[in-house]
């Protein structure tokens, strides 16, 4: 990789970016704009960057610019970096909040997108799951389909305490600390979520 | 993946069952994708870098140009003014010599620059501070200044000086201590002012600075026939 208008020390000076944690790549980035160190932690975040989106915005084409868009952001962002910050967290929440920002641009052609699916898919209890695995699959697949929508039907912090507890598997203390918020707010966060998705689906 | 009690809330333990699998297609859809999507990272990091690194490098070169034009520019027009309003004193000045005026009517001295004031009070260690001759003083600095010239013959008046402020400051207050006592502070200064400074203008000043001398003497001449010229 080349090394792109930016001052990085000699490698026989820094450590290899391999051996560094999340904490220390984000340092030598915002200090250094060091290019390399930036590859390293969007070869490790890239994924989870991806994973957030797909919850975000379904299988559209809009996950992928999304993607880019925020590890553009991580990069821009790189002088708001603390070190004392634990870079998951901070990465998680800057990672939604470009997710945010997208769904909000974007809000009514999505609504009407899910509105048009909800058309075409039809009702997961249409099936009867005891008829082949087919047909298992099928309506797990309009289940999905129909959380998929409940989700993106959520209010903001509803929507990410979901996607972080079933999508990125966190606890409800990590979920706080990444949010910043209490324990209890996220517990009320994830019930109310829970109930209107209930709801949701069972409208269907 | 850590397994998760049904919640005793009100919600149905398919629910939650279901959240769980979808969660679990997401991660397999982004991993799916992270494999098929696999992209030159060289490019697209160069793609994000490397304009964005041009732009802001261009934006800093534009910001400090921008910064050095102004200040530039207010030097430059902050000195056209200082020049532009000197030379409309000077023009005053020679309006009201060539009008017969012996006397400046204006007693609140406009032109006369706060920061020239002490100095000027300075030649008048002995007696009360005289506005009108400070002001004549101060016109005749002004034409030294204009003339391009600050320094005089180091032998003035058979004195010798130990530094250029001091023998300026000497020639200001011998000429302006003449004036005053004399009463007749045009015509003695210029006169004192054409001898020592002729010598270190150029033909151009010194034609100007005698025509000016003439002028003001030709006055004086008609003003007080009785005195000696």
């Amino acid at each position: 990789m080349d090394r792109i208008d930016a001052w990085v020390a000699p490698s026989f000076v820094l450590p290899a970016v391999s051996t560094l944690d999340d904490e220390a790549l984000m340092v030598r980035v915002r200090d250094l704009d060091d290019v390399e160190a930036f590859e390293e932690l969007v070869r490790r975040y890239e994924a989870r960057a991806r994973r957030l989106f797909l919850a975000y915005f379904g299988s559209s084409e809009d996950v992928e610019d999304g993607v880019q868009l925020c590890l553009l952001r991580l990069f821009e962002a790189r002088r708001h970096y603390r070190r004392q910050d634990h870079f998951p967290a901070w990465f998680y929440r800057l990672a939604m909040n470009v997710a945010h920002d997208q769904w909000r641009k974007r809000r009514r052609w999505y609504r009407l997108l899910t509105r048009f699916r909800d058309l075409t898919v039809g009702s997961p209890t249409d099936a009867d799951p005891t008829t082949s695995v087919q047909e298992i699959e099928a309506h797990r697949q309009v289940l999905w389909r129909q959380i998929q929508t409940a989700v993106q039907r959520l209010p903001r912090r509803q929507r990410q305490v979901v996607i972080l507890r079933y999508v990125e598997d966190m606890s409800l203390a990590e979920i706080a600390e990444t949010l910043r918020m209490p324990l209890g707010s996220v517990k009320a966060h994830l019930h109310y979520a829970l109930r209107k998705i209930q709801r949701w689906v069972k409208s269907r | 993946m850590r397994h998760r009690s049904p919640t005793d809330s009100g919600i149905d333990a398919d629910i939650e069952r279901a959240l769980t699998e979808w969660g679990q297609s997401v991660r397999e859809t982004a991993e799916l994708r992270s494999r098929h999507v696999r992209v030159d990272r060289t490019h697209w990091l160069q793609a994000i870098l490397r304009p964005y690194h041009r732009w802001t490098w261009a934006l800093r070169w534009a910001v400090g140009l921008a910064a050095i034009g102004l200040v530039g520019a207010g030097l430059y027009f902050s000195a056209l003014r200082d020049r532009a309003s000197q030379s409309v004193r000077m023009a005053n000045s020679e309006w009201r010599i060539a009008n017969g005026e012996t006397r400046v009517q204006n007693r609140e001295v406009p032109f006369l620059s706060r920061s020239l004031l002490p100095r000027v009070e300075d030649l008048w260690p002995d007696g009360p501070f005289d506005p009108e001759l400070a002001v004549q003083v101060h016109t005749l600095l002004m034409a030294l200044r204009q003339s391009g010239r600050t320094t005089c013959p180091d032998q003035a008046d058979g004195l010798d000086f130990r530094s250029e402020t001091e023998k300026v400051r000497h020639l200001y207050r011998t000429w302006a201590l003449t004036a005053h006592r004399w009463d007749d502070p045009y015509g003695e200064v210029l006169r004192r002012l054409a001898v020592i400074v002729e010598p270190c203008l150029s033909p151009t000043q010194a034609q100007t600075l005698q025509v000016w001398s003439q002028d003001v003497n030709a006055y004086l001449y008609l003003a007080w026939p009785t005195h000696e010229k």
